[in-house]
């Protein structure tokens, strides 16, 4: 891939997990009064299919839509507002951390109940095909989400009509802090959602750029009228299933676990790629685009924490 | 915008019944009406399309669509698999992206398959999110020949209480079509809840495409001494009793509710500051029932306006029965309904 390419990933990926962090710093301040269900380590899935996103093209999210919602080109000020319950909040502070939406940049919003927003994104996507759009849907979930009925119908459904739809499955491991293998009978999806007649792509959801390459010929296909297609990411939630810290401690998983995860970090990995292929640079760059978005996620922070309440 | 062309049209206090030809106006049935209806929303606006297992085939939703998808094409008349979780959350998806998508169920039991999508998501969408939610979710209740405790029931108490929902029960056929008109133009989500029974009443319905307001009770009958309120096929009740108690000297005041959520208080409370007496015949059970918080903001409302304590009738248990002989006497009947006015007008008579 082009390293131009790769650093609008990358800025991308590290600019979630910058505002991910001023959250995790922000947080024990109690003016966040939201539950907040953070993605660090998980970044790499929304900066890889953003890439291959349009703003007219839909995303619908679950509870853990920080990502998604900011790759999808959120505004910060509007992000943060909300968070803080704020006036000028993108659900005008009526929806909080799991309630985004932006309808200007296709996000057309995230629900809190798992599996919730994957029918409402099937809807959006029938919608498309009706207006005969070229415009597709990526609706993001976990692997909680699958446990679902509501998912497997959405699943048939979305084949039966051949809707322009990408699922991405990000199978963190954990449905709050049940494992997989308690929830599974089976052992692998893909081998399940194939037999649904849709193109399965199973990838590392921590390598950012394995990402956008295959999400794009996935999304390619989709926007040719091919109907659906499922992506299967694996990746890892570094914290706990909600807060701003890790709750590894309860003793659902090792430390072990999380230590070997966080070597597979995205960001650390674009980084790598990045000072690889372009090693005069690249460091430079980084820094930049950190520092740029710093310098953003303060002013946006500032504006939040000095606008009104949303009074009604 | 194709709908801002209809003229809307008030029917506050329109005749239930109205006799076959009477005044040479346009007689259909309730069922005719519907499917009118649905017809002219699909011919109006290209973003009505309808969803929903049956749709499109013969016998299926008592015949209130079939036939659609060879007129308005399959693309917008569309065969779902019974999957009615999935279909109302893609109602939801088509409708916040432009559509106006009217789902279908043939029976209201299967609403609770999608109830959380009709409340955690459909209702609360527009209140969370903003935009405009044009969703229309028929489904017919059902009664009679052993049909049971599945398919027998009445949900509109269940969905009653969401702002973000409104839950209409249209009684005649000129509301079941001037209602579901309203309902398909509007910006909001609505739950549309037919009665199987009342498919065969006739009644007048101009040809034209015209609004019934959706959230305005109709007063029926004009009285001065009782105010009884009905919903839905509980209004036959009432019209019969009504009939019975002409000539008795004890004049009803018949409210038709039409509109569950919201109910239209001020209609209500304006009646019973003039009659000062109340009863509420439920389509389902008293308890947690519609009457319940009517009762109750009368009482908030105009509670020294009350000369009698204020009853409600409703149907005997939850769980219908399937025994033709256990069945009828689950529901209370016209005969009920005369007794607890005459009781209430001291004029109860022992048999």
């Amino acid at each position: 891939m082009d390293i131009e390419k790769i650093y609008r990933i990358y800025d991308t990926a590290v600019k979630i997990r910058l505002i991910e962090e001023a959250i995790i710093t922000e947080y024990p301040q109690k003016e966040i009064r939201t539950p907040v269900h953070l993605c660090v380590g998980q970044e790499g899935i929304a900066a890889g299919v953003t890439f291959n996103l349009s703003r007219e093209d839909y995303i619908v999210s679950n509870h853990r839509c920080h990502g998604h919602c900011i790759a999808k080109g959120l505004s910060l000020e509007g992000f943060f507002s909300e968070l803080y319950g704020k006036a000028g909040g993108v659900s005008r502070g009526r929806g909080g951390s799991m309630h985004l939406v932006d309808m200007k940049n296709g996000i057309l919003g995230t629900s809190a109940i798992v599996a919730g927003g994957i029918p409402i994104a099937a809807g959006a996507a029938l919608s498309l095909k009706l207006r005969g759009c070229r415009n597709i849907v990526a609706v993001y979930f976990g692997d909680g989400a699958v446990d679902e009925g509501i998912f497997w119908e959405t699943i048939n459904i979305a084949s039966l009509k051949k809707l322009p739809i990408l699922f991405v499955m990000e199978d963190n491991q954990y449905a709050s802090q049940t494992h997989v293998s308690i929830r599974h009978s089976y052992e692998d999806i893909c081998k399940i959602i194939s037999g649904f007649s849709i193109p399965v792509y199973k990838l590392d959801g921590n390598d950012a750029v394995e990402v956008a390459e295959i999400s794009g010929k996935a999304i390619a296909n989709i926007r040719r009228g091919d109907g659906p297609a499922f992506l299967y990411c694996r990746t890892y939630r570094w914290l706990g299933h909600v807060g701003e810290s890790d709750d590894s401690h309860t003793g659902y998983r090792s430390d072990e676990d999380v230590r070997y995860w966080k070597g597979l970090c995205p960001i650390k990995r674009l980084e790598e790629r990045l000072n690889c292929f372009d090693p005069n640079n690249a460091g430079a760059r980084i820094n930049e685009i950190r520092n740029g978005w710093n310098r953003m996620i303060e002013k946006a922070l500032i504006a939040a924490k000095e606008m009104q309440y949303a009074l009604d | 915008m194709p709908w801002t062309e209809l003229i809307a049209e008030q029917s506050s206090c329109f005749p239930a019944k109205m006799a076959e030809g009477e005044d040479g106006k346009r007689i259909l049935t309730y069922q005719q009406a519907i499917k009118e209806a649905i017809c002219q929303a699909l011919e109006i606006d290209k973003n009505v399309i309808i969803l929903g297992e049956g749709v499109d085939t013969a016998g299926y939703i008592y015949d209130t669509t079939a036939g659609t998808g060879a007129q308005f094409g399959k693309d917008r008349v569309i065969e779902t698999p019974i999957a009615e979780a999935a279909i109302a959350g893609i109602a939801l998806g088509a409708a916040i992206t432009g559509m106006r998508p009217v789902i279908m169920h043939m029976r209201n039991d299967f609403l609770l398959m999608s109830m959380d999508q009709i409340i955690n998501h459909i209702s609360h969408w527009q209140n969370i999110f903003g935009g405009d939610v044009p969703v229309v979710i028929r489904a017919i209740i059902a009664r009679g020949w052993g049909s049971g405790a599945q398919h027998s029931q009445s949900f509109q108490r269940l969905f009653a209480g969401f702002e973000g929902l409104d839950v209409v029960m249209p009684y005649t056929p000129y509301d079941v079509k001037g209602m579901f008109l309203s309902a398909i133009s509007g910006k909001k989500p609505v739950l549309f809840l037919e009665h199987r029974w009342l498919y065969g009443d006739k009644g007048y319905v101009p040809q034209e495409p015209y609004f019934s307001d959706l959230h305005s009770a109709a007063i029926r009958k004009q009285g001065s001494d009782v105010t009884v309120v009905g919903m839905s096929l509980a209004n036959r009740d009432i019209s019969d009793a009504t009939a019975s108690l002409s000539g008795s000297g004890i004049d009803i005041e018949w409210i038709d509710l039409r509109c569950i959520y919201p109910p239209d208080m001020d209609c209500i409370s304006t009646s019973v500051k003039k009659t000062g007496r109340l009863v509420i015949v439920e389509n389902g059970t008293v308890h947690n029932g519609i009457g319940a918080e009517v009762i109750a903001r009368i009482c908030e409302n105009c509670f020294d306006s009350l000369k009698k304590p204020v009853k409600r009738i409703g149907w005997k248990t939850a769980t219908v029965p399937a025994g033709p002989r256990l069945e009828e006497k689950v529901y209370p009947g016209a005969d009920e309904i005369i007794n607890e006015i005459r009781g209430m007008m001291g004029k109860y008579e022992f048999k």
